[in-house]
């Protein structure tokens, strides 16, 4: 339920109960009306019959309809007027309503009893109308209101619905702050006001960081260096013992690990950053038998049986390097997971790319098995970013890539 | 041969110029750009190795005042950076290679060697150690006059070898000289030793010595 349909609904609902006790009130007080109306009109029809009764001798004569009842009454009575409805029925459907009014008076030394009856109908009629008014009224004002709700959500609403598409299709990584004219709604202006501020802190946030990650990425490549370039000047001293190589090794393999991890992690975020936006038509068939050539010796090596399979030149439109560093990291690993005399099987068409290998079974969660740091295989050394770029460049070139494995044969699947 | 070494870091400089002075270079460092400038107006060098990022300007600046100057020494590059734009611009204005940090000193070695060969050559350009010969143009290699047939990898492991004979390769070194960067470690450390054991039983097959060795966890050695 949105908004508008919300405070329509509560409009709504006091609507129909202002209506209801509108019309009921409405009802009661027209009845009173018309009644005090009869009321009088009876009574002025006994004053004129009193003064009729000096002239007339006769009551008889003064019964001129059934509405219409008078005789005199012995002995001593109070003299009163009385009104009051009365229901009868003439036949079993019709039932009629009269005002009546009832009088006791004294004329000439006699008490007279009067009763004069008005029908009601017409009254009654003009009553039951007020019903069906109030009911169409209402009907007028709930298409009204619907209809004004509308314009509003049109009109009013549609600053507020565009700032929500802005929002939805609002992206972090193209450092754009939302910009929006004013709309002269106090409210909106103010929400547009504070979106813009508060995107353009998380852009400043977003931009920071980024710099962050590449300057440290940066920075702490020549601390590296040092160690790396005094460790190899250490190894030539002819006079190292067996533990200290061992040691110097280990410090060797660490380096080698810190330097491998910030080469990925800046490959990863110059991705995000969009720092490979050449995109040229490239030749995927060709990249990936230039890197089975590459690889030919450990493939030769390790017995592995190569099966090739490509529908002519594969042309997609993509960028060169990062095609590369795909290609590679998918291949490479098909190398390294594999077991000797096993075989890798790589097909290549116009809609996608299949890789398959033989190898061992994977022990862990393979729905990981793109995300960071996540070391499924028995290899060690691994650092555990292959994957993570080979998706994030699928990602960069809205590619998709899947992973498939059966028992010892993993499948790597990428879809232009 | 004189080297001169613009690098702001100390550290970084005494490595390197200890590493090429074994060598036998002649090394000389300049620690800021202006430093750098002032050597290149009274000195000769044959080769200069320059950082980007110094704190007083940009290394790219040196270059073009060297080329300027029409010296005609080669240039490397090193940065921390490992960005594509600066490596153009760095072979635009003249430089002859570009080497992103960390870097193996070995690398460096073999990379300023292949500089100096390039200039100096006259005649056949190519590295003769002993009983082999390296045609550095056909990418030949002759091992008692007799073609061997060595693969791209190997030709280019052996080659590395011998920029580096007498010293103590790590591993790493050699295998990013022949991977390249953007390589797993473990494949590539797993990939080299394949290439290492086939370039040495070619050579031994074709009668050269066995000059390679492993040096317990570190890496390899072309003894001499």
């Amino acid at each position: 339920m949105n908004l508008l349909d919300k405070s329509t609904r509560y409009y709504l609902v006091y609507s129909l109960f202002v209506f209801s006790i509108g019309s009921l009130f409405f009802y009661f007080s027209i009845k009173e009306v018309i009644n005090d109306g009869i009321d009088e009109a009876l009574h002025q029809e006994k004053i004129v019959l009193i003064e009729n009764l000096r002239y007339e001798r006769e009551i008889d004569s003064l019964k001129l309809n059934k509405d219409f009842y008078i005789h005199t009454i012995a002995g001593q009575h109070k003299e009163y007027d009385r009104y009051s409805t009365i229901s009868f029925s003439q036949d079993t459907t019709l039932k009629q309503t009269q005002r009546q009014l009832e009088s006791v008076f004294k004329h000439n030394g006699e008490y007279y009893i009067l009763k004069i009856r008005q029908s009601l109908q017409r009254e009654e009629e003009l009553i039951d109308s007020i019903i069906p008014v109030g009911i169409v009224m209402f009907m007028i004002l709930l298409i009204g209101v619907l209809m004004i709700n509308n314009m509003i959500s049109v009109r009013i609403w549609a600053p507020f619905y565009f700032i929500m598409d802005r929002l939805k299709s609002y992206d972090i990584k193209t450092g754009e702050v939302l910009h929006y004219e004013k709309v002269n709604i106090k409210e909106f202006d103010q929400l547009i006001h504070n979106l813009h501020l508060m995107t353009s802190k998380i852009h400043e946030d977003f931009r920071s960081q980024k710099e962050f990650n590449e300057n440290f990425s940066h920075e702490l490549q020549t601390p590296l260096a040092i160690i790396q370039n005094n460790l190899e000047n250490m190894i030539q001293s002819p006079q190292l013992q067996e533990e200290e190589m061992n040691q110097i090794s280990s410090i060797m393999d660490a380096v080698k690990r810190i330097s491998s991890l910030s080469k990925g992690l800046l490959l990863l975020s110059q991705i995000d950053n969009n720092q490979f936006p050449d995109v040229t038509l490239v030749d995927i068939a060709a990249v990936s038998k230039k890197l089975v050539n590459f690889f030919s010796g450990i493939i030769e090596d390790r017995k592995i049986v190569v099966i090739e399979k490509y529908d002519g030149s594969i042309l997609i439109r993509a960028n060169q390097a990062l095609m590369d560093i795909l290609m590679t990291n998918i291949i490479s690993n098909a190398i390294r997971h594999n077991i000797d005399e096993g075989y890798i099987s790589i097909d290549i068409n116009m809609d996608r790319i299949v890789v398959t290998n033989s190898g061992k079974p994977l022990t862990g969660d393979v729905n990981t098995i793109f995300d960071r740091f996540v070391k499924l295989g028995e290899k060690k050394n691994s650092i555990g970013l292959g994957l993570p770029i080979v998706k994030k460049i699928c990602e960069a070139s809205y590619f998709t890539v899947s992973y498939k494995n059966n028992e010892a044969e993993h499948t790597i699947t990428i879809e232009f | 041969m004189k080297i001169l070494v613009i690098e702001d870091e100390k550290e970084l400089r005494k490595s390197v110029i200890t590493y090429l002075s074994a060598e036998g270079y002649l090394c000389e460092s300049a620690g800021s750009s202006k430093e750098a400038i002032e050597k290149i107006g009274v000195y000769d060098y044959d080769c200069f190795i320059v950082d980007i990022m110094l704190p007083d300007g940009n290394g790219l600046d040196i270059i073009k005042e060297i080329k300027a100057k029409g010296i005609e020494g080669g240039v490397i590059i090193v940065s921390a950076k490992n960005s594509l734009e600066d490596r153009i611009t760095g072979l635009e204005i003249g430089s002859d290679d570009y080497l992103v940090k960390p870097f193996h000193l070995s690398e460096l070695n073999a990379r300023v060697k292949s500089i100096v060969r390039r200039r100096n050559f006259s005649g056949a350009n190519q590295v003769v150690f002993n009983e082999i010969t390296v045609n550095i143009d056909s990418r030949e290699v002759l091992v008692n006059d007799k073609p061997i047939n060595l693969t791209g990898k190997e030709y280019e492991i052996l080659l590395y070898f011998i920029s580096n004979k007498g010293r103590v390769i790590p591993k790493d070194s050699l295998a990013e000289h022949v991977w390249g960067d953007y390589m797993d470690n473990a494949d590539s450390l797993d990939f080299i030793y394949t290439h290492i054991k086939n370039t040495r039983k070619k050579l031994i097959d074709a009668g050269a010595n066995d000059y390679i060795k492993t040096v317990y966890g570190i890496g390899y050695k072309f003894t001499t």
